[in-house]
């Protein structure tokens, strides 16, 4: 990573930590100016965080979405990205940027632990496969992490109206996600002339798939609880982010490029 | 019948489905995972494995744990759709939607059954020059299904050439020139293989693989050994230097090529006897012949090989069909729920 992208990075991950601190502030002393304040600091660190990823893309040469490091950053930018477009939308949302920034803060920290280094591609990554694939996993996991801001929500302050977000960007994620594993899977039919190969990132995400399956069944599974989807979303989420950047740390995969 | 079609049924047989696919992945699969670790694994824990094995739990996936809820979930999805289109008066989009989406999994679940039954996947090697016929001596097997144990074909190919950075939209790849003849008797025709880009015939279709190197022409011989053959040498170390290492009767010979840019490659030559002591340690270029220490080598020429999969699967059109019904499904459902 060149000393600018290095600096932007540190840049951007500062901007959305302020805001982070901001938001708390602002929610728990009811500092209403702050709003503004905390607004400009998000905006700016996105602004950034744009700038970067089109730096990335020119010095690369191609899309940043192959190492785990650039699909972490572009997660976050797209979980960020539809934070605002639905402050815009209805600012009664806007409370879920606390959590949102939270996620994003924990992301790009962890982040740091994989190469920043970016990656030629492969033969078998010059298709337009990779762009869709990736372009589904990123978006995916932004749209559940998105989701599951809003069930933190609604378990936290116990307001109905966060029941409708959360299931429109957990669907949105989940359909994401199967675009994702069909891709791939026809990528790799294409590509070895197999179209399941259970490597383990596959294994991890079909169980993933399979988990968000079944939480569009919940009604049927658990009628009587309450609040049993938010909290059950809590535990989906864990697998999903699991299945897309835990997974290298224990297996060997084929989806490892750095 | 009420039973089978029920959802609850159907959360059951998935949360079981989720259980064995985790444990599947916590316990090493045979097949699937690493073959030297798999081997390492089994000695270390020996009577442990023997239990696992007893239960299949080191096959789950393709063992009844796994197969069984499958069957019932089909059987749950089908009744469950059935039933539901027999109890609705009046059919919206959004049900609609469900039902398409319900019916892809049926679609999708059917296709890895013909998978399951009749495909075949097989790799094979080639150096440049070689021909070979695409029959079952020539390929190893890396799966296969049911009622399909052996690849039958009398397709002939042959590598021309090898081409380490072809040149495709912009973008470097590698890409293999090869001249197939389908059946005795028929033309052959010229194409290029590279990955993402298979080559389809009209039973099988053969893909790039990812293994390649250089496989240079070598001479050895002295008072009571001969031998010339081109050595299959795998990319070590780097991308630059590839090895092997082959026992000669009672000598064991270690080859290393390095390559350099725009240099012609060096290839060392180290003999050892039984007792693992060097006689000869040498190097040459392509074309050049000497002799060290009682032995004539040769290193007559360079060439590249490169591997290739084969396969037939009639069950990925199927499946293929069932993801664009379940995305159709889904996006119909988003839209109109």
């Amino acid at each position: 990573m060149s000393f600018i992208e290095s600096v932007l990075f540190w840049l951007f991950t500062a901007g959305f930590a302020l805001s982070f601190f901001l938001f708390c502030i602002e929610l728990v002393f009811k500092k209403t100016f702050l709003k503004k304040v905390t607004d400009g600091c998000i905006f700016a660190a996105f602004t950034i965080q744009t700038s970067f990823l089109i730096l990335r893309w020119l010095s690369a040469g191609h899309f940043p979405y192959v190492t785990s490091f650039e699909s972490i950053v572009i997660s976050c930018w797209f979980v960020v990205l539809f934070y605002i477009v639905l402050k815009q939308l209805r600012n009664d949302y806007r409370a879920a940027g606390i959590a949102l920034l939270g996620f994003v803060f924990i992301l790009l920290g962890y982040s740091t632990a994989f190469q920043k280094q970016s990656e030629p591609l492969s033969v078998s990554l010059q298709t337009l496969w990779l762009v869709i694939h990736a372009f589904f996993a990123t978006s995916g996991i932004a749209c559940l992490i998105t989701g599951t801001s809003f069930a933190l929500l609604h378990l936290k302050m116990r307001d109905i109206k966060f029941l409708l977000p959360m299931q429109r960007f957990v669907s949105l994620g989940f359909i994401f996600w199967s675009v994702m594993i069909l891709s791939g899977s026809i990528w790799a039919h294409q590509a070895w002339g197999r179209y399941w190969g259970w490597d383990p990132i596959e294994t991890w995400s079909l169980i993933s798939w399979l988990i968000y399956a079944a939480y569009f069944h919940v009604p049927f599974l658990a009628p009587k609880f309450k609040n049993f989807r938010s909290h059950y979303l809590l535990f989906a989420l864990l697998f999903a982010l699991f299945a897309l950047w835990g997974v290298t740390t224990f297996y060997k995969s084929v989806h490892v490029y750095g | 019948m009420k039973k089978l079609s029920s959802p609850k049924l159907a959360a059951v047989l998935i949360f079981w489905i989720l259980f064995i696919l985790v444990l599947s992945a916590l316990i090493p699969q045979e097949g699937t995972a690493d073959p030297l670790f798999y081997e390492l694994w089994k000695r270390k824990h020996e009577k442990t494995v023997r239990i696992i094995e007893f239960l299949s739990l080191t096959r789950l996936r393709t063992s009844l744990w796994m197969i069984l809820p499958v069957i019932f979930l089909f059987f749950n999805i089908l009744f469950f759709s059935v039933e539901k289109t027999r109890r609705l008066k009046k059919i919206t989009m959004s049900h609609a939607a469900a039902l398409v989406l319900h019916g892809s999994f049926l679609v999708i679940l059917a296709g890895i059954l013909v998978s399951a039954l009749f495909s075949i996947h097989g790799v094979f090697t080639l150096t440049e020059g070689q021909t070979l016929t695409l029959s079952q001596k020539n390929i190893k097997l890396i799966s296969s299904g049911m009622f399909k144990k052996e690849i039958q074909t009398d397709t002939v190919i042959k590598l021309s050439q090898f081409i380490e950075n072809y040149e495709v939209n912009e973008t470097n790849t590698q890409a293999s020139k090869v001249h197939v003849t389908e059946n005795t008797g028929a033309q052959t025709k010229e194409a290029l293989i590279y990955p993402n880009r298979p080559l389809r015939l009209k039973t099988y279709t053969i893909y790039a693989g990812s293994a390649y190197g250089f496989s240079p022409l070598v001479y050895i011989k002295n008072k009571s050994v001969t031998f010339k053959k081109c050595v299959r040498m795998a990319n070590a170390l780097s991308k630059n230097t590839s090895v092997d290492r082959f026992a000669l009767e009672h000598y064991t010979v270690k080859l290393k090529l390095k390559r350099a840019l725009n240099k012609p490659p060096v290839l060392t030559f180290k003999i050892s006897d039984k007792r693992d002591k060097e006689i000869v340690h040498y190097s040459l270029r392509p074309g050049e012949i000497k002799n060290s220490r009682g032995f004539e080598l040769g290193f007559l020429d360079i060439r590249q090989w490169t591997s290739f999969n084969i396969s037939r699967d009639s069950g990925a059109p199927v499946v293929f069909s069932g993801f664009f019904l379940t995305l159709m499904g889904m996006v119909l459902r988003y839209v109109f729920h």
